[in-house]
């Protein structure tokens, strides 16, 4: 416990630095609030055009639609916040920068994943998907009393732990690969299957992306939980999915730490 | 001319290092086909969808298969490296070399190019020949219409980044305003959805710029959505366009090297 609580202060040093960061470089930051607001605009366009057709998708119906999109902006949001960290990952490999960091008395992996935070690319998503989620909260007519909130935010926590630990293992690869373009590039193209709610998906593929690649736990399990809709085999895999894969990436992560060879440090 | 042949094979070569990272990244490339396959199947199930986005659902799978593969073919990414030049003064090497830097570029965009027009063309040819089959209006002459508008899209999509890249003169941290440009321009190129679904006023300013003639257009002329005269039309405005941005690029050039101070290199 007193562990957990020592890394939770490393991390809110991290923040409290990557927040005089931004404030310093200032155009930096208002560059990186019109960068996410660019990915913004692609995801408003499904919704639009969802909106447009004015259809259900299965049980949803456009404002449901509207707060599982929300969702989904918000966790981007706070996924890009420490994306830029795992990015740097293959270079750091490459180039021997590990070496700063290894020696730290902490985590490495925590070190490395979190130690830079971008609130530019935080800020446009948390705002607009909690707008998106308040909205087609109220318009979907869900129950908001403490137990439906309280179970939303427990999902949105466990689909924190799942997207770190999820999207970590392909950037742990670069260990093995030297050029990683592909590796960001096809993260990214999972991440964004969460465009949609998973229900638009044929029942196969859904399965798929639940319960072997569950990239659909992480932005559909919270909004399935306010309605209702979560089987209580779900409920259980929506907690322990998370644990599992954080498990699978420590496990890995010190795997391939025996591969770095602190080349050309 | 021989020195242009040597940039184009180093092009290629350089493309072809990092292979898995080469088939990572083209595989990245079928995940958006997934979700809009999917998205469009439903809407065009489950409502009068051809009324209300004006596309037939041949029409609009055909545009969502080959529009992610017009938008890989035309990409671009040598801007980065153009804003690397002029700020670390790599550019210094290229201004005493028989070899205009324009040119260098062009030819080496080109020979990057090669192995993604080899994995790419005979799979667009394999959808193009499945739509003829399926009784899409495919032919020979809309075929040939086609390509010509490909080489000319890939043409306008290098000028403009071509000039992006030239911003570097100007402007001193672009990091994050090239990946601003980069979002806005796939979203207005009609590379994620065909915007002439949103009518209005949204068709006629895609009509009037430039960027959906690096996407959108040459798609349409496949899928049976342009008559001649709209094709000739169109054609007409790439080449204007290519014109512009040349005579652009041309003037921001001379500028920019009046401002360039060659530090470092």
């Amino acid at each position: 416990m007193k562990r957990i609580g020592r890394y939770c202060k490393l991390l809110g040093i991290f923040a409290k630095y990557s927040l005089m960061s931004a404030l310093e470089y200032r155009v930096n930051f208002v560059t990186g609030v019109t960068v996410e607001m660019g990915w913004m605009v692609i995801k408003l366009l499904y919704v639009a055009i969802v909106y447009k057709a004015g259809i259900n998708i299965g049980i949803l119906t456009p404002d449901h639609i509207l707060l599982f999109v929300g969702t989904y902006m918000l966790m981007t949001g706070i996924f890009m916040m420490y994306w830029g960290n795992f990015s740097s990952l293959p270079g750091m490999v490459q180039q021997g920068e590990l070496d700063l960091y290894i020696v730290k008395p902490v985590s490495l992996q925590f070190l490395v994943t979190l130690r830079r935070l971008d609130f530019a690319y935080l800020l446009p998503e948390l705002i607009a998907g909690t707008a998106m989620i308040v909205t087609g909260w109220r318009l979907a007519g869900l129950p908001a009393g403490a137990v439906p909130i309280a179970g939303f935010l427990f999902y949105l926590a466990c689909g924190c732990l799942l997207a770190y630990s999820l999207f970590l293992l392909p950037y742990i690869l670069s260990f093995w690969i030297i050029s990683a373009g592909g590796i960001a590039d096809i993260s990214s193209a999972l991440w964004d299957f969460n465009n949609m709610p998973s229900m638009i998906y044929e029942k196969w593929f859904r399965r798929i992306g639940t319960y072997i690649l569950p990239v659909f736990v992480i932005t559909n399990f919270p909004g399935l939980f306010l309605m209702g809709e979560l089987s209580p085999w779900a409920c259980v895999w929506g907690a322990a999915a998370p644990a599992l894969f954080f498990a699978l990436s420590r496990a890995l992560w010190k795997f391939s730490l025996k591969k770095y060879s602190s080349a050309s440090s | 001319m021989s020195s242009y042949r040597c940039v184009f094979l180093m092009g290629v070569e350089q493309a072809l290092e990092y292979r898995v990272s080469f088939f990572l990244s083209m595989l990245s490339a079928a995940f958006p086909i997934i979700i809009q396959t999917a998205m469009w199947n439903y809407l065009y199930g489950h409502s009068d969808a051809a009324a209300i986005f004006g596309y037939q659902q041949g029409e609009i799978l055909l545009y969502t298969l080959l529009a992610t593969l017009v938008s890989q073919l035309v990409s671009t990414g040598f801007e980065w490296e153009m804003n690397s030049d002029i700020k670390m003064g790599g550019l210094n090497k290229y201004l005493i070399r028989p070899v205009g830097y324009t040119g260098y570029q062009f030819f080496r965009f080109l020979g990057q190019k090669v192995p993604r027009v080899m994995v790419i063309v005979p799979v667009m040819a394999a959808i193009i020949g499945l739509a003829f089959w399926q009784g899409m209006p495919v032919s020979a002459g809309r075929v040939l219409a086609f390509l010509v508008s490909l080489g000319l899209a890939l043409l306008l999509n290098f000028s403009i980044f071509y000039c992006v890249g030239l911003l570097g003169f100007w402007l001193t941290d672009v990091d994050k305003l090239f990946g601003t440009i980069s979002v806005v321009l796939t979203v207005a190129s009609g590379g994620v959805f065909p915007l002439d679904i949103f009518g209005g006023m949204v068709e006629i300013l895609v009509n009037l710029l430039p960027f959906g003639y690096t996407a959108q257009f040459p798609v349409n002329i496949i899928n049976g959505r342009f008559g001649w005269a709209r094709i000739g039309a169109g054609i007409a405005f790439q080449i204007g366009w290519i014109f512009f941005f040349a005579c652009l690029g041309n003037v921001m050039w001379r500028r920019g090297l009046k401002r360039y101070a060659a530090v470092g290199g």
